[in-house]
């Protein structure tokens, strides 16, 4: 019974009138969040309702409609690459942040169901909590209220919002074991340690670093996993471009992709999903976001969507649920949304297709 | 051209708000040949959030308007450069002065070499966007 809820059914009302959810809003004189959250069914007061009915000319009893079903609802999970994607939004400025959540709810209103980011990063849970808090706040205080659903930290740890709990993947022993040696060798080569007391070692190096001098730091590395007989279980990433200089130390389980089909497994207990979308710009781990689940989320009716940059390698060009060329700035990923959003078609079942 | 600093509470719910920053970026315009405005944060909160905070602020705002701010959960003087909270520089020597509250002469030593003469103000959250014209006519 918890999850019985009312909600307003007025999409063929609007389609057979010939209105759209903007020109209600304004015939209602309320602002489109407003009237999103309306019908979402946030709240409606009856004067609203009363207005709402004379204006399609409807009663109450045409457009409620009791929802008995056991999901808490249906929703569109978008899971975005945390340090790319919100450092490109950002620094668009505040228009461009503005115009990314006007393409979201663009998105809500071409498919009637509700967004939720969830941001995937490699920074320890402290510093993406930090971020996703800031996030959060912005999109609460532009009226959407519950479009940032949480946050997976080191690939291993999900953070939800809506019940403050806190989901881990199985932790690696070997790692917790070896950390100390591994930030030694780090250090000695001058990395930075980032993230504390974790299963995952993010460290970074100050900006004159050489290539050279990073691949050394992860010969090193790997030399210490090999002796430890750790090759096989525990991974040395680098990364040297222009969001940082960075040497990963982390179990091989824990990656992008295994992070995003863990929070679906959370997500499908409690919500009904057809459609993910996955974005990331720098690095080919982002699109294995999508590739490593592609089979699995088709197999149980989730359409699986990436909307990718021009500089990821591999992307298949005739897989059509792949956007490709659109991440390169701000109103790069407003775009990409915009497309997909024109692209996305409704199917009977409740489902989509492109 | 005057210097002035202005010394706010911490809080990401006051501050990250699309409406006010955009209304907050006209007033600064408006003040930009009269008044040069810095802001400056304190909060119980870690060095993380701060400098995560001011990465924000600085991107949204389009302009750095913003260089340190105060963990007294840390007692921490907090920088900030880009947005990976990855260049906190900490002073150990500080630490005792911040716990004992003394943010506003802290400030002035940072900014002495660059803004001999600034104004340091504690101000209210409530409509920070706005109250930066209190210094228009200043």
């Amino acid at each position: 019974m918890e999850n019985i809820k009312v909600e307003i059914r007025i999409k063929e009302v609007l389609k057979k009138r010939g209105i759209s959810q903007v020109q209600l809003a304004k015939m209602l004189g309320i602002s489109e969040i407003k009237l999103s959250r309306i019908l979402n069914g946030v709240s409606i007061k009856f004067d609203m309702l009363a207005k709402l009915c004379v204006l399609l000319n409807v009663e109450p009893g045409d457009i409620l409609h009791v929802n008995e079903g056991g999901s808490a609802g249906s929703i569109i999970p978008m899971f975005l690459d945390y340090s790319g994607t919100t450092d490109k939004l950002l620094s668009g400025g505040v228009e461009n942040l503005r115009n990314f959540f006007q393409s979201i709810l663009a998105l809500e209103r071409k498919t009637n169901k509700k967004v939720k980011i969830i941001m995937v990063t490699g920074s320890s849970l402290e510093a993406a909590k930090s971020k996703f808090t800031l996030l959060n706040d912005l999109a609460m205080n532009y009226g959407l209220q519950d479009l940032f659903l949480g946050v997976v930290s080191e690939y291993c740890g999900y953070f939800s919002t809506e019940d403050q709990t806190m989901t881990l993947m199985p932790i690696s022993a070997e790692l917790i074991q070896i950390r100390p040696q591994v930030q030694k060798v780090l250090e000695i080569h001058g990395a930075h340690i980032n993230s504390k007391n974790t299963t995952f070692i993010n460290s970074y190096f100050d900006a004159g670093v050489s290539r050279v001098e990073l691949a050394s730091a992860c010969e090193d590395l790997e030399r210490l996993l090999r002796h430890k007989g750790l090759a096989e279980d525990i991974e040395v990433l680098s990364y040297y471009d222009e969001y940082g200089k960075e040497i990963d130390v982390k179990p091989k389980t824990h990656t992008k992709a295994s992070a995003v089909g863990m929070c679906i497994e959370i997500l499908k207990k409690k919500y009904d999903v057809r459609l993910v979308v996955i974005g990331g710009d720098s690095q080919v781990e982002d699109l294995s976001m999508y590739t490593e689940n592609k089979e699995c989320f088709e197999s149980i009716g989730i359409l699986p969507v990436f909307i990718a940059p021009r500089n990821i390698g591999d992307v298949k060009v005739g897989d059509k649920n792949i956007f490709i060329g659109c991440w390169e700035n701000a109103e790069g990923i407003i775009s990409a949304i915009q497309t997909l959003t024109e692209r996305i078609i409704t199917t009977e079942d409740g489902g989509f297709h492109l | 051209m005057i210097d002035v600093v202005l010394l706010y509470k911490y809080s990401s719910k006051d501050f990250m708000d699309i409406d006010k920053i955009i209304e907050f970026q006209k007033n600064l315009e408006e003040l930009t040949d009269k008044v040069n405005i810095k802001m400056c944060f304190y909060g119980k909160n870690t060095i993380e959030e701060m400098s995560t905070f001011m990465s924000y602020f600085n991107l949204l705002v389009g302009k750095k308007v913003c260089d340190i701010s105060f963990s007294l959960l840390c007692n921490e003087l907090v920088t900030e450069i880009g947005v990976n909270n990855k260049s906190i520089k900490k002073s150990a020597t500080l630490t005792n002065k911040i716990s004992s509250h003394e943010i506003i002469n802290i400030i002035k030593d940072y900014y002495t070499p660059v803004m001999k003469d600034a104004k340091i103000i504690e101000m209210p959250n409530k409509d920070w966007q706005s109250t930066i014209l209190d210094f228009k006519g200043v």
